[in-house]
């Protein structure tokens, strides 16, 4: 039922719906120079840091660290970017929700699916870098859009959760800053989940950002597909979290018009 | 086919003293029984509104401020959910109750046109067959390529005013309408309400002005203490309007 009104709310409102998004897309980078290549750029020099100075410290070899990187950071940097301006979504838009009548779940979807696609170019960009650096081009790879869908979908998810949650507490906004950052050490990216020690890893396990990770990290680093057991835990991860996201949006939709 | 329908409608607002609930303060509510109770109150806007509006019906409201007449727009125009009844509403809604609300400063006047048409609901191809028409009557050809931030009150005004009403509508809400600008335009703003309000089916307008009520109405609702005190023509009503307002029983 609420599944339904949300597809019929996409529907209807889809031409809005790009619109938002290309503002999106295009507003950021107004007056700057080089524009939308920021968005690329952005990531290839954090990428780029990160590399040079974990495959230092931590001693391994920095081109293979670099890709081993790049399969576990884009897909996080897009649910922290998500999360992060979806917490504001309703909340800056206060002046569309208290004037005219919009779907109001346009608005979590707009930040979420403008992210996806700065995500799509960025890893674009960046996988050219990687085959520079030895990456390889392996049938795996073609599992890579069922990757993305699942990353979407889990993100989303939770974007759905955090605009409405900022709308009832402020400071929401400022602990989805802090629990954001703490979640990315959590989650094996800078680092291999086997240098934990073996008593605590199970802990690890329990991340759900993990398996989502992992469908990337196998396809674009360890040139497999991802095992059945990853693949099985992150669907249900995304879809309960979708499933979650849409009860909880569409039980306080109606309400939230009253406390922007 | 154009119509309202209001069955039993309630709307009771959440006023809250702040805006936001903080963390600490659910944290201390939770084990507390009386949860958010001080934090906010009920206030019911309107209550067991019965109304059947139908095509050829240009519909005023009067009242006192705070009475409910632009909450009835909104309810209307779906931006308020009754938290009783059903309104049931078919026709297309243009909603002139705020201009300019799905403005965004920093894109040019182009593109706010076809952001506005969006909100709307119309598509890329229907926008762009009216655009010079909305840009002509704007008067801002030098402009339309300019973020509308830089844009003087008046050319805000009349671009928001000229989007507004270059469509057209089954159902028609309007809200203290006027236009910003100068004499001139003033006289095509007129003008184009007019044929606006002619064009449509159902209008229903808010407004102080009982002269323009008197005018551009058929029927016309006083709505106080809740409720719809008084429905019928725009001349009993008025009266009736004054006189309660002079006993103070409104």
């Amino acid at each position: 039922m609420m599944l339904y009104k949300f597809i019929n709310d996409i529907r209807t409102s889809h031409y809005i719906i790009m619109n938002f998004i290309n503002q999106d897309l295009t507003i950021k980078y107004k007056r700057s120079l080089l524009g939308f290549f920021w968005s690329l750029l952005n990531p290839i020099a954090t990428m780029t840091i990160t590399s040079i100075v974990f495959s230092t410290i931590m001693r391994f070899d920095l081109n293979e660290f670099a890709i081993f990187l790049f399969a576990g950071l884009i897909p996080w940097n897009f649910i922290a970017m998500s999360i992060d301006t979806s917490s504001v979504a309703i909340i800056n838009n206060e002046g569309y929700i208290k004037k005219i009548y919009i779907p109001k779940v346009i608005f979590p979807v707009v930040s979420t699916t403008s992210n996806f696609i700065t995500m799509l170019f960025s890893m674009g960009a960046l996988f050219v870098i990687m085959l520079g650096l030895g990456a390889k081009i392996s049938l795996s790879l073609i599992f890579l859009p069922i990757s993305f869908m699942i990353l979407y979908i889990f993100t989303l998810g939770n974007a759905l959760i955090i605009s409405i949650l900022n709308v009832y507490f402020r400071d929401m906004k400022y602990i989805v800053g802090i629990i954001l950052s703490v979640w990315y050490y959590y989650t094996p990216i800078l680092y291999p989940i086997n240098l934990i020690p073996e008593k605590i890893r199970y802990l690890f396990y329990l991340n759900p950002v993990y398996y989502i990770i992992e469908l990337f990290r196998a396809p674009i680093y360890n040139n497999v597909f991802p095992d059945l057991k990853t693949i099985t835990i992150s669907v249900l991860i995304a879809f309960s979290c979708f499933l979650v996201g849409i009860f909880i949006f569409y039980k306080n939709e109606q309400n939230i018009v009253y406390r922007l | 086919m154009s119509r309202i329908v209001f069955n039993n409608v309630s709307l009771k607002l959440r006023i809250y003293k702040d805006q936001g609930l903080t963390i600490k303060e659910a944290f201390v509510n939770m084990f507390k029984k009386s949860r958010y109770s001080e934090n906010k109150h009920d206030l019911w806007v309107l209550k067991n509104i019965n109304i059947e509006i139908n095509k050829g019906d240009r519909l005023g409201i009067i009242g006192l401020n705070g009475a409910g007449k632009s909450t009835f727009l909104k309810l209307i125009s779906k931006i308020y959910t009754p938290t009783e009844g059903t309104i049931d509403v078919s026709g297309k809604v243009v909603p002139l109750i705020e201009l300019g609300a799905g403005f965004n400063p920093e894109l040019t006047g182009r593109e706010n046109i076809y952001l506005n048409g969006a909100i709307l609901g119309f598509t890329k191809k229907q926008m762009q067959e009216i655009e010079s028409k909305i840009i002509d009557f704007s008067e801002l050809n030098e402009f339309i390529d300019m973020p509308i931030k830089y844009y003087s009150t008046g050319m805000y005004g009349r671009l928001a005013f000229a989007v507004a009403t270059e469509v057209d509508a089954d159902i028609l809400l309007i809200d203290e309408i006027f236009a910003g600008g100068d004499v001139n335009f003033i006289d095509k703003a007129v003008k184009r309400m007019n044929n606006l309000i002619d064009n449509a089916n159902i209008v229903v307008m808010v407004s102080h002005s009982l002269d323009l009520i008197k005018e551009m109405c058929n029927r016309c609702i006083v709505i106080g203490n809740h409720a719809i005190m008084y429905d019928g023509t725009p001349d009993n009503s008025i009266n009736f309007y004054l006189n309660h307002c002079k006993d103070g029983s409104i």
